[in-house]
């Protein structure tokens, strides 16, 4: 009966502990994500295309709203400086909807984002979604893969 | 002349030895590379989409799924990625054709891959059933191996938005 008690109370430990591991894992990917896109919107709104491309990792790829894509972390500088040119002064805002962890030490991060403070271009969208894998290299989080969208509707 | 006579008796004895059996023909086909193993679950997904067998096309998904459509709705589970295909097949997609192309595979990890392609749906058809021009639209998946097939874990279909003025 004690054995019986002791087991019991091993494996509710373990079921505990297991929690609390997976717990504080996911906890971590979403603090690194939103520290992520914290850094990516103070360096947009500086005007800062190499800061906002630091998230990334140097085989990044991203792929836009309108299909264009950008592989490798100068690419992504690169199309970060234009798209910068076309919202001059502009601040953008990052809210993540939702985490979906792949493994332990990849996740899949969706959300929208929305640029504000500058007058856009006609046709040019304030407004969408993205898609960003997330995957730890050594100690730290990167974006390795983003794609974002604007639905026909939010725009 | 002797070596010359023994020489040409090694030759002649050489010559008259049974051949070697030509390798048995094997019946075995080298294993297919990861990629391969992704492009054939891609024509798997692309033919469950041409018979309109949501059950097919959720058993190409981990449980645990989800699919951001391309309006941003989430569609998470399985079971909801299946109702949503159920809607497409009872509506627009009735009777469509629809095929994929993969643009890219790449590995994040050996075992999770993100690929990504573009698809074309045509014979689409209005709720009035007014035909509806095509739709080309890209796709975006997270792909991870389990048990030794490639599973289909995040998917993220887009239409890309036009250029101003086109």
């Amino acid at each position: 009966m004690g054995d019986k008690i002791m087991k019991a109370l091993a494996i509710t430990c373990l079921v505990t502990l297991t929690g609390a591991v997976s717990s504080a894992q996911e906890t971590t990917a979403e603090q690194a994500i939103d520290a992520l896109a914290q850094k990516y919107s103070d360096a947009w709104k500086a005007g800062d295309a190499a800061g906002c491309a630091s998230i990334y990792s140097d085989d990044a790829d991203l792929i836009d709203f309108m299909g264009m894509s950008a592989k490798g972390k100068a690419a992504i500088q690169e199309s970060i400086t234009q798209t910068l040119g076309t919202y001059p002064g502009s601040s953008i805002q990052i809210a993540r909807s939702g985490i979906h962890p792949v493994s332990a030490d990849v996740v899949v991060s969706d959300g929208t984002w929305e640029i504000t403070g500058a007058k856009a271009p006609e046709g040019a969208p304030t407004k969408g979604f993205y898609t960003v894998v997330v995957a730890k290299q050594g100690d730290n989080w990167q974006i390795v893969s983003n794609r974002t969208k604007v639905p026909p509707a939010m725009n | 002349m002797r070596t010359i006579a023994f020489l040409a008796g090694v030759l002649a004895l050489a010559g008259c030895q049974p051949t070697e059996p030509p390798p048995a023909e094997t019946t075995e086909t080298a294993p297919m590379s990861d990629e391969d193993m992704i492009r054939a679950r891609t024509d798997e997904f692309e033919q469950a989409v041409l018979n309109a067998d949501v059950k097919a096309i959720g058993a190409l998904f981990v449980d645990d799924a989800d699919l951001v459509d391309q309006a941003g709705n989430m569609h998470h589970g399985r079971m909801a990625i299946e109702e949503r295909y159920q809607k497409l097949f009872d509506g627009p997609y009735k009777g469509a054709q629809g095929n994929l192309e993969i643009a890219s595979v790449r590995f994040v990890r050996p075992d999770i891959a993100v690929i990504d392609g573009t698809y074309e749906l045509t014979g689409l058809k209005s709720a009035e059933g007014q035909d509806l021009p095509a739709v080309k639209g890209m796709f975006t998946n997270v792909s991870v191996k389990q048990n030794g097939q490639w599973m289909l874990h995040c998917s993220r279909p887009m239409l890309p938005m036009k250029a101003p003025g086109t």
